[in-house]
């Protein structure tokens, strides 16, 4: 090569395997793709956020129902052992069984000392401004029964008369 | 160099959702043929500057709402696809190797001289593959786009100083191989 063919450099590639009608053709594909791509993309955005959604929801419900579940069943809980406990103290069993032979709860006579024992702690301890407005009814109700025996005797009904 | 009133014209387009897939064909039918080449021109392989080529436009379209609206939209288009050639690059190359050591395995994807001896753009081509790729980018666009050196270091973030001197060191350097490989 001459140093004349040097100066006739052009600005062409030399690749045959690009011209223009092809390159132009790859960058039609290539922008179909990126469209075709972007709509899928959009669209599985579209499905992933659906999908968190749903996911939050159900385990939102999972929670509701297993905290509601916890609330309930620790009250019935209490309530079975509490009434489990008095009856195993009256009849001195180690278990309480229900009108069918089933057991309902396990309940020892050391369950039965400490029910015991929080029961008395209750009675001693300061009641709260709701137990105080009860007992004071209580009291009133007692005085009223009181009265009404003393003037009606032991055998008047107060439910009979109760206007 | 500032964006065109055509390039206004289509941002308007490209940021209203109804008509951005519209808009995006406008581009690529505007810039794709020359995005393609200076893909090849950086990566030489021609499967290569395809997937580039698709990467740059799948890239364009996710990130138009990221672009600028004062900005020049050929230089951004240009950026994306110069980084997504840099990225082929550095997947041919192993941990530690420096994507200017390429040279010669991008060089042997040249098609052969002829019988008559290597033409002219093929040497060039042979000249260019033995500069840095940073260098050999910033001569592409100077010389075969003939891009302003205001676009090219909107392109390449570098100042239009430096890119003054690395296009006068590529000359030179380019010269210096032709005249050796002359024959």
């Amino acid at each position: 090569m001459s140093q004349d063919n040097i100066n006739t450099l052009t600005r062409e590639m030399p690749f045959a395997d690009a011209d223009a009608a092809y390159v132009d053709s790859l960058v039609e594909r290539a922008t179909r793709r990126a469209i075709d791509g972007a709509a899928a993309r959009r669209s599985a955005r579209r499905r992933t956020l659906r999908r968190r959604w749903a996911v939050a929801a159900a385990a939102a419900a999972v929670a509701l129902v297993v905290t509601l579940a916890v609330f309930v069943t620790g009250r019935n809980a209490g309530n079975i052992a509490d009434s489990g406990a008095l009856l195993a103290a009256s009849t001195g069993a180690d278990s309480v069984r229900d009108e069918f032979g089933f057991a309902t709860i396990d309940y020892t006579a050391d369950d039965s000392a400490t029910l015991a024992t929080e029961t008395a702690a209750e009675a001693t301890a300061d009641p709260g401004p709701i137990d105080k407005f009860i007992n004071t009814l209580d009291e009133a109700d007692a005085e009223m029964l009181a009265s009404y025996a003393a003037r009606f005797g032991d055998e008047y009904d107060i439910d009979d008369n109760y206007i | 160099m500032s964006t065109t009133n055509a390039d206004i014209e289509l941002l308007r387009q490209l940021r209203d959702p109804s008509r951005r897939d519209e808009g995006f064909a406008t581009l690529m039918r505007r810039y794709g043929r020359r995005l393609y080449w200076h893909l090849r021109r950086i990566v030489v392989d021609h499967d290569d500057a395809e997937d580039a080529l698709q990467e740059t436009a799948i890239k364009v379209l996710d990130k138009l709402d990221d672009f600028r609206g004062d900005g020049d939209l050929m230089a951004w288009v240009y950026s994306i696809a110069t980084r997504e050639a840099l990225q082929t690059l550095r997947r041919r190359t192993s941990l530690f190797q420096s994507i200017d050591s390429l040279s010669d395995d991008l060089a042997s994807k040249l098609p052969a001289p002829a019988n008559d001896g290597p033409d002219a753009a093929l040497l060039l081509q042979r000249a260019l593959l033995r500069l840095p790729t940073t260098q050999r980018i910033a001569f592409n666009m100077r010389y075969y786009d003939e891009m302003p050196y205001e676009q090219i270091a909107a392109v390449t973030g570098k100042s239009v100083g430096s890119l003054k001197t690395s296009y006068h060191i590529a000359v030179e350097k380019i010269k210096e191989y032709l005249k050796a490989n002359a024959l």
